[in-house]
């Protein structure tokens, strides 16, 4: 419930951070196409006219990040790459043009502002969530595998993590599932944001993975408390023998 | 006599009519002569010449009758001296005195009609005016006669006595309740209380508000009084079972008290009072035994109860109705959880049975058939046949309750009218079961059976029973049982047509065939079995031919298949000492005419030559050498056993069956059904949700699941878990989707 919250405490930690940030970058008011197309060469595979993993990675590094991290799904999410590994010219172009950015150092400070902008409008951060699940899908697919799907949730939320997360990522990992729908991806940010699970009523509109989930956690949670008291009653056993 | 309007002395006419006037007050003798002479005296002062006398003999009249109440107040009723022995005659003295002039004043009304009808009825009000409310109450109206009469006696009678009189009355009550009264008395009172009503009686509206305002309120007061403390003193010594009796003798008491008293818009009212305080008040005492009450089944208590409860508002009811729908739900759990043995279903469905008649007649013996009661039966029963004994297991009543019908549809020694009395006694449980569709499922695979193996005890009984489910459940519910149905009725047909077409053709199949043509879409047959191979024996290759021949040409664009696995024939065998007559499975029989042309083979020969599968050969061989047919060289079915004709066969009966190994029933084939209709239900939900949302476009999320279940109650009752996967499906194959900022809405893509 209260994911968004807590970033903000981190933010006003590092509010000098921002005003750095903000005052370094330049505004460009035009890119240019001769730069970005000059900046698209220079990471092109040889043989196809798109960045493919091994353009990404040399990317990655001079942006100065490792190609599984946040920033790096954010800047995929602000190109609207249709694929993973892949950025194709047209997408590579009209990305950078959108943010707008045509080195690699205005691009840092473009992610960085994102970053920091996603940790605060909830609603700009959804349309990330919602675009990881279709970055995530192998071509043709309709549904994510469960390990792309636990390794996406964890990226996506890297700067919030709902207090639930582990435990679903946790009981993910220990079911047979099919794999993920779309419906139950987006519908989980806001069970998420939203759901208490003492409070959870199966018979409402979640997804029945949820129902399964919530049921794990509660018979966890009753097993626990049963636990407790057997610890305790032993302890009373204990002192009642040492009065005898 | 003249009617024309002539001069009249007043004070003349005056004088000789107030005599009369008097004498029809006290109930004199007036002679009829005279009589008409004052009538027409009224005439004539209504119509006088020059001036009209109306008004003057109206309020003349008006005085002359103010003083004779006031006077009879003084001496008859009242007088200001009275001691207090003729103070207690109050009561009677009044109620002569009104007898008296209450009579009285209905005939000076008639006497003085015509002034009554020519000249108050001009000036009195019209009814539409009261309605509007254009007259005012205190308008100074003039009455008729009769009415002025008895406003008169109202205000100088009961507006003086009045609250003696009711302080008399209510003694009186109370006299009656503790002692009783002669019926001279209660007359008396009765005439009293009347009067109060009689007085206002000629009044359009509000005509009971003097009797309710001067004598109902205080006597709803005392008697409310009366009952506490009686109730009180009835707690301190009966028990509750003794207290509902006296209390029901109370309110019978009351009842007819209240009527021999009391004006009857007041009966209601009074036994209201008297329920409130004898049994409202003290509810927690009546319902601190009716555990005990139900659990014992204390017909005359419940009844008693369900007498006293009856006219306290719904609401009230509902701990007796609650614990009796639970004493009936443990019962049923009881006879049902203790079930054990070969014919579970018939101890199902007749304890079940015994339990529900029971209660339908207690019901009926002790609570008037109410509905409340016969609903709790229902619930309690439905929650009974529905109960999982086990949670992890799917409840079994309806596999139970098909089973019982096909017990009772198989041939046996039954009677046709018994067979036909518990078929529809069974409709009773069949109609609490919510898995409907889990029932036709078993239903049909038995009925199935039935048909194919004829085995049903009569057709006529097969065809009511479908008929009872159809009544029951619906057209679409038999739909397939009826198809089946109308197949052997057809197939009989088709075999006479045939048979007399071989017979034109003059061809000889060699033996006699029986077919029975099933379409494929009605009969829960399975597809998995139909497809065993099998060379069919070369004795009935020729019939099956010219069957399919046959076949085709009436029906030209039909495919038949052979499910050989469900036929049988007889076979009769020579070669013994003596002949027998043998009824057994197609492959069996075809196993046996192999041995024909000779004495021995080997499996593998059998085997190949008749192309089945390992599991069916073994299957039906074992039974062969099991009848003692045939005799086999080693223990187990090996590629090279040896079969052999057994020549020593004998058996005490010249007819017989071997036992057919397929037909009991299976874990694996009761599963398959569940498992099947699981899956029916899974599309069934599926085209609902489809359906319901193409004509709704956006719902929200419970209201779909109240849809479906509404829709879906016929036949089953899905569980929430299996509707949210249906929708979660069809949101994946994109019918539906979420609308956008709502979880919990969907709409239809169209």
């Amino acid at each position: 419930r209260s994911s968004f919250k807590k970033p903000i405490v981190l933010l006003n930690g590092n509010t000098n951070n921002m005003g750095d940030i903000i005052t370094t970058v330049k505004e460009p008011q035009q890119v240019s196409d001769n730069t970005l197309n000059q900046l698209f060469e220079e990471y092109k595979d040889r043989n196809e006219d798109a960045i493919l993993s091994e353009g990404i990675v040399r990317l990655c590094k001079d942006l100065g990040y490792e190609p599984d991290d946040f920033a790096i799904l954010v800047l995929a999410w602000l190109l609207d790459a249709s694929q993973m590994c892949r950025f194709t010219k047209s997408e590579f172009i009209q990305g950078l043009q959108a943010m707008p950015a045509d080195t690699i150092d205005t691009i840092r400070e473009r992610l960085k502002q994102k970053i920091e902008e996603l940790k605060t409008d909830s609603e700009m951060f959804k349309q990330l969530y919602r675009f990881t699940f279709r970055f995530g899908l192998e071509p043709d697919q309709r549904i994510l595998s469960i390990n792309m799907a636990i390794s996406l949730w964890r990226l996506v939320f890297t700067n919030h993590t709902p207090e639930i997360l582990e435990s679903w990522l946790n009981f993910l990992s220990n079911i047979q599932c099919r794999g993920i729908q779309k419906d139950t991806w987006n519908m989980f940010l806001i069970f998420a944001e939203t759901c208490d699970i003492n409070q959870y009523d199966d018979t409402e509109a979640w997804p029945s993975l949820f129902d399964d989930f919530v049921e794990t956690e509660r018979l966890k949670q009753s097993q626990r408390a049963a636990d407790a008291t057997a610890n305790h009653s032993t302890n009373k056993d204990s002192e009642t023998n040492d009065i005898l | 006599m003249s009617l024309k309007p002539k001069q009249v002395n007043f004070d003349n006419v005056w004088q000789e009519l107030k005599e009369t006037v008097k004498q029809v007050l006290t109930m004199a003798n007036v002679p009829t002569s005279v009589w008409q002479d004052r009538f027409s005296d009224v005439y004539s002062l209504c119509v006088a010449f020059p001036e009209p006398l109306a008004d003057k003999l109206y309020f003349e009249t008006k005085q002359f009758l103010e003083n004779h109440v006031q006077n009879m107040l003084a001496t008859q009723v009242a007088p200001p001296d009275r001691n207090s022995s003729e103070r207690k005659n109050i009561l009677m003295n009044y109620y002569k005195a009104w007898s008296e002039y209450s009579k009285g004043i209905e005939y000076l009304n008639n006497l003085y009609s015509y002034l009554n009808q020519q000249h108050i009825k001009k000036q009195k009000i019209s009814d539409a005016d009261i309605m509007y409310g254009n007259a005012s109450p205190d308008n100074q109206e003039l009455m008729e006669i009769g009415e002025l009469g008895l406003d008169i006696w109202r205000i100088y009678m009961i507006q003086s006595l009045g609250d003696e009189l009711v302080a008399h009355t209510l003694e009186g009550i109370k006299e009656d309740r503790m002692n009783g009264i002669d019926s001279k008395y209660v007359e008396v009172i009765h005439g009293v209380i009347q009067s109060f009503v009689q007085v206002q009686g000629y009044k359009k509206k509000g005509n009971l508000k003097l009797y309710q305002d001067l004598f109902e309120t205080p006597m709803l007061n005392e008697s409310g009084k009366h009952y506490r403390n009686e109730a009180a003193k009835l707690l301190q010594r009966c028990s509750v079972s003794e207290y509902m009796e006296e209390v029901i003798k109370i309110l019978s008491d009351e009842n007819r008290r209240a009527q021999r008293f009391l004006d009857s818009s007041s009966v209601t009212k009074l036994r209201k009072e008297c329920e409130e305080r004898f049994i409202n008040d003290h509810l927690d005492f009546l319902y601190s035994e009716c555990k005990e009450m139900v659990s014992q089944e204390k017909r005359k208590d419940l009844r008693n109860m369900y007498i006293i409860l009856k006219p306290i508002p719904d609401r009230l009811k509902d701990l007796l109705k609650q614990t009796f729908l639970d004493h009936i739900k443990n019962e049923g759990i009881e006879t049902i959880s203790t079930l054990k043995g070969e014919n579970i279903h018939i101890q199902f469905v007749e304890n079940m049975l015994k339990v529900h008649q029971k209660y339908q007649k207690l019901i009926a013996d002790v609570f008037e058939n109410d509905s409340l009661f016969l609903s709790a039966l229902d619930k309690a029963c439905a929650s009974v046949v529905n109960k999982r004994i086990n949670e992890r297991q799917p409840c079994r009543s309806a596999e139970l309750v098909a089973k019982y019908c096909d017990s009772l549809l198989r041939k046996s020694k039954t009677t046709e009218s018994e067979i036909d009395t518990k078929l529809t006694n069974s409709i009773t449980i069949f109609k609490y079961i919510e898995d409907k569709d889990v029932f036709q499922k078993f239903y049909s695979r038995m009925l199935a059976k039935r048909l194919i193996h004829e085995q049903s005890q009569s057709m006529e009984a097969e065809e009511a029973m479908i008929n009872r489910l159809k009544q029951a459940c619906g057209y679409e519910f038999t739909n397939k049982l009826h198809r089946m149905f109308t197949d052997i009725s057809l197939s009989a047909d088709l075999n006479n047509k045939f048979n007399s077409h071989l017979k034109d053709e003059n061809i000889e199949i060699g033996i006699n065939l029986s077919i029975k043509v099933l379409q494929a879409g009605a009969w829960p047959l399975g597809p998995t079995q139909a497809a065993i191979p099998f060379a069919v024996p070369q004795e009935f290759e020729k019939s099956i031919r010219m069957f399919e021949n046959f076949y085709h040409t009436s029906f030209s664009g039909r495919k038949l298949a052979w499910l050989h696995h469900l036929c049988h024939g007889e076979l009769k065998m020579s070669y013994l000492k003596k002949s027998y007559i043998v009824t057994m499975q197609t492959y069996q029989m075809a196993m046996l005419l192999l041995f024909e042309s000779c004495d021995s083979l080997t499996c593998k020969e059998i085997q190949e030559t008749l192309q089945l599968n390992d599991e069916t050969f073994q299957k039906h061989m074992q039974s062969l050498i099991e009848s003692k047919l045939l005799t086999s060289s080693t223990e187990n079915f090996e590629r090279d056993t040896e079969i052999r004709l057994n020549f020593d066969y004998s058996n005490k009966r010249t007819k017989f069956k071997i036992s057919a190994a397929l037909q009991r029933e299976t874990p694996q084939e009761v599963e398959h059904t569940m498992n099947a209709v699981d899956e029916d239900r899974k599309l069934y939900l599926q085209a609902a949700i489809v359906r319901i949302m193409k004509s709704r476009k956006i719902l929200r999320h419970n209201a779909l699941i109240q849809e479906i279940l509404s829709q879906s109650k016929v036949s089953f009752t899905p569980s929430i878990s299996m509707i949210k996967k249906c929708i979660e499906s069809l949101i994946d194959k994109q019918y539906i989707e979420r609308t956008p900022n709502s979880g919990d809405e969907y709409s239809y893509v169209a």
